[in-house]
């Protein structure tokens, strides 16, 4: 996990480099010269035109997405080393190819870890190279002198977003005196898409949080209408006139969305549930990279404590009252609120997915994503208790 | 030359021999031809395909058989291979409009322009302004560099036509007309064209090539491929001897392809289309350029002011061609990203052909 915070331009020179050598390899195959058997999965391995290669667990989940299997079964199954997967992957081949006739696809590899890590349709592919979105930020910064480069992540699976902000300082007094923000977007590589993400900076505390609050107008001018989150289609100049284009609308109405400060009012004043901090809190905890096993668990311990009191309060409350937690629905615990606003589980996870906390984090880059996540909840579904004033436990 | 001898009928196929081939039965020739070729011509005697074929065969005997007929084309033909260094060449002066087209026209040298020795072709729709793009590049030529000889040959335009043409385009005032609806009342269109063909001039546009065709053909009563064979070949002329830059306009279909001879197609320096976008904007586009390759299938987009003069978007062209690039470097990328995976897994190999597939597993459920 690697992260630059303002990033100059000898240094983004040099994130550059780094990420175009850590560039995940692709080669279109012939479907039919892809080869699983029984011994696939625990192998780690399949066999390429005769060739045997390594690939890693998450390819079989890939796999497994792509002939239209069942997510949630492809997981359990791999979890418990089911030897059943391989049979469905197998069968899941062959009718693929038949109800495709043949075709190609395509392998997505990490070089570092020499291991396939992907496999997709070859229309499904539009990831840009990261040489060439280095290019475009290049191109994009100099086209507008107001934007700088806040902050490049980068996690241990070559998923990369590069965040921008605008310098204009915009402020939300109703939701705080400290609620000043920077606002601009993220470009973010996936192992096969690239995307535009709206991004923002808490800026007393420097916190960036990667959010999409859906469709809709931003920056107050509703003549502006697009996805905030936006995927490249293609790798045609067109594409990327379209990519640039959608850029340039955000521009237009300085990168903010217009239901930010509802949503961040909403956030500021709705208590989050007990399962809004609990999936926060277990997302963070998930991504603690420590060998040390009792350095691990006063890891998880300090997240619990000081990052997300909310979740031991409430489930201190519940035991209080005589119920154990661990017989609780998801839907139960929806109803049971903390004693942190949503925007104090939303600031938690970006002030630990954009600061050195001195706890190992892996991917403080999703950790950004989750938030935004979670803080958009509140312009889609809404938070779990936004109106809910009579939640009492 | 063959003996004649024999009777009545042997003779006269003798004798046709001698007359028509040279006195050789030549090689590699169908007889059935050859007797076909002999029946057309009318003649009081009856000579059969046997007889014929008998007599043939005894002439052969007799040793009089020669070239095949490709081959005798062959051996008339004198080639002339010489270096590139030994051949000469008109000057290739580089014509400028200083204007964003130019760009478009050649790449060899900064800012581009129209090279002489060349000849382009200029596709479009009707009404998106081939015309008047055009001659708005005479024009600006001209303005650049009063010295340059320019020529518009307007075949399908009488003198009030230009003369309201001139009141909405300015511009063209001072560009030399040659009118030909004068000469095709006298019948001297051809000579008016191969006379201006040849007169020295820099740049000549015909507008257009097709009408002048149809001219040719209603003035001297040619047929279409002799109109147009002669057309092509006196603007290739005009190009290659006298080192002039040809620009013809040429009719299209409706669904925008070009429709003329492939042989103009194939001879000319460039292929140049006007046409109107979606949104109905108009823009040139070059399809092939033997002078500029880096401008081909970028497009410039240009309006017509109400002034009738012809307006670049030199700025969407720029925005354009640094698209195309970074296309361009991003497909290079991904071969780069292909070449990758080949070398660490496949040992640098490129094809993947199928595997054994993998032995059949019974779906659950399956007896």
């Amino acid at each position: 996990m690697a992260r630059e915070k303002s990033v100059n331009e000898a240094r983004f020179l040099e994130i550059r480099e780094q990420l175009s050598k850590a560039e995940h390899a692709t080669k279109e195959v012939p479907l039919s010269s892809i080869s699983v058997d029984e011994k696939s999965m625990r192998k780690g391995q399949i066999l390429v035109g005769g060739t045997p290669i390594t690939v890693n667990s998450y390819f079989f989940v890939r796999l497994a997405s792509m002939l239209k299997l069942s997510t949630g079964l492809t997981h359990e199954l791999l979890k418990n080393n089911d030897d059943k997967l391989a049979m469905h992957l197998i069968n899941g081949l062959k009718d693929y190819r038949s109800s495709t006739k043949g075709g190609n696809v395509l392998l997505i590899a990490n070089p570092n870890t020499k291991e396939i890590v992907d496999i997709c349709e070859p229309s499904k592919y539009r990831k840009l190279s990261n040489e060439t979105v280095f290019d475009l930020t290049s191109r994009i910064l100099n086209d507008h002198s107001n934007m700088i480069i806040e902050s490049v992540d980068v996690d241990h699976r070559g998923r990369a977003s590069i965040n921008l902000l605008n310098n204009d300082e915009v402020g939300f007094a109703n939701a705080g005196a400290d609620e000043f923000f920077k606002f601009g977007f993220s470009i973010v590589q996936t192992s096969r898409d690239t995307y535009v993400e709206m991004y923002n900076q808490r800026l007393v505390c420097t916190n960036g949080l990667r959010a999409s609050l859906g469709q809709g107008a931003i920056g107050g001018n509703r003549d502006i209408q697009f996805q905030e989150t936006f995927k490249l289609q293609g790798h045609s100049a067109e594409d990327v006139k379209i990519f640039l284009n959608h850029i340039e609308q955000m521009k237009k109405a300085n990168f903010v969305p217009t239901s930010f400060e509802a949503t961040l009012m909403s956030a500021v004043n709705t208590k989050a549930s007990l399962v809004e901090v609990q999936d926060a809190l277990i997302t963070a905890q998930r991504m603690v990279r420590e060998p040390d096993e009792n350095m691990k668990k006063a890891y998880l311990d300090t997240l619990d404590r000081k990052w997300f009191p909310g979740h031991a309060d409430a489930m201190a409350r519940i035991v209080k009252k005589g119920i154990d937690p661990t017989k609780l629905s998801e839907k139960q615990k929806s109803f049971i609120k903390s004693n942190m606003s949503v925007w104090d589980v939303v600031n938690s996870m970006t002030f630990l997915g954009s600061n050195n906390t001195g706890i190992p984090l892996d991917s403080k880059e999703s950790l950004k994503a989750t938030a935004g996540s979670l803080f958009g909840k509140g312009t889609k579904s809404g938070y779990d208790l936004q109106f809910a004033e009579f939640a009492s436990l | 030359m063959i003996e004649i001898k024999g009777g009545k009928k042997e003779q006269i196929v003798r004798e046709w021999f001698n007359n028509h081939k040279e006195g050789l039965v030549p090689a590699k020739t169908k007889v059935l031809d050859l007797f076909q070729e002999f029946g057309a011509e009318e003649r009081d005697e009856d000579i059969s395909y046997g007889l014929f074929n008998g007599v043939l065969k005894k002439i052969m005997g007799e040793g009089h058989v020669g070239a095949s007929p490709a081959a005798a084309k062959r051996d008339s033909v004198e080639t002339k291979i010489m270096t590139v260094e030994d051949m000469t060449f008109p000057d290739f002066t580089l014509h400028k409009t200083k204007k964003k087209v130019d760009e478009l026209f050649s790449d060899h040298e900064v800012g581009g322009g129209l090279y002489g020795g060349t000849v382009t072709i200029v596709i479009g729709e009707s009404g998106v302004g081939k015309s008047t793009v055009l001659l708005d590049v005479l024009a600006s030529i001209k303005d650049a560099n009063p010295d340059a000889k320019v020529l518009y040959v307007s075949s399908e335009m009488t003198k009030n036509d230009i003369g309201f043409y001139y009141k909405k385009t300015p511009a063209i005032g001072k560009v030399p007309t040659l009118l030909l609806m004068e000469h095709v009342k006298d019948g001297t269109i051809d000579i008016a064209l191969e006379k201006e063909f040849n007169a020295g001039h820099d740049i000549i546009l015909l507008d257009s090539y097709q009408d002048v065709v149809v001219k040719l053909k209603e003035a001297l009563n040619w047929k279409s491929t002799k109109a147009e064979s002669w057309l092509t070949n006196m603007m290739i002329e005009a190009a290659e001897k006298n080192g002039a830059a040809v620009l013809a306009i040429q009719h299209m279909t409706k669904g925008g392809q070009y429709v003329g001879s492939t042989y103009l197609k194939h001879a000319t320096t460039a292929m140049m289309e006007m046409m109107f976008d979606i949104t109905g904007q108009r823009y040139i586009e070059f399809s092939k350029n033997r002078r500029g390759g880096s401008g081909v299938g970028k497009r410039l987009y240009f309006k017509l002011d109400e002034k009738g003069n012809v307006v670049y978007d030199a700025s969407r062209y720029e925005e354009t061609k640094s698209l195309m690039a970074i296309e361009e470097k991003e497909t290079i990328r991904q071969a780069d990203l292909n070449k990758k995976f080949e070398d660490m897994f496949l040992n640098g190999k490129k094809d993947v052909t199928d595997d054994s597939v993998e032995e059949p597993v019974e779906k659950e459920g399956d007896e």
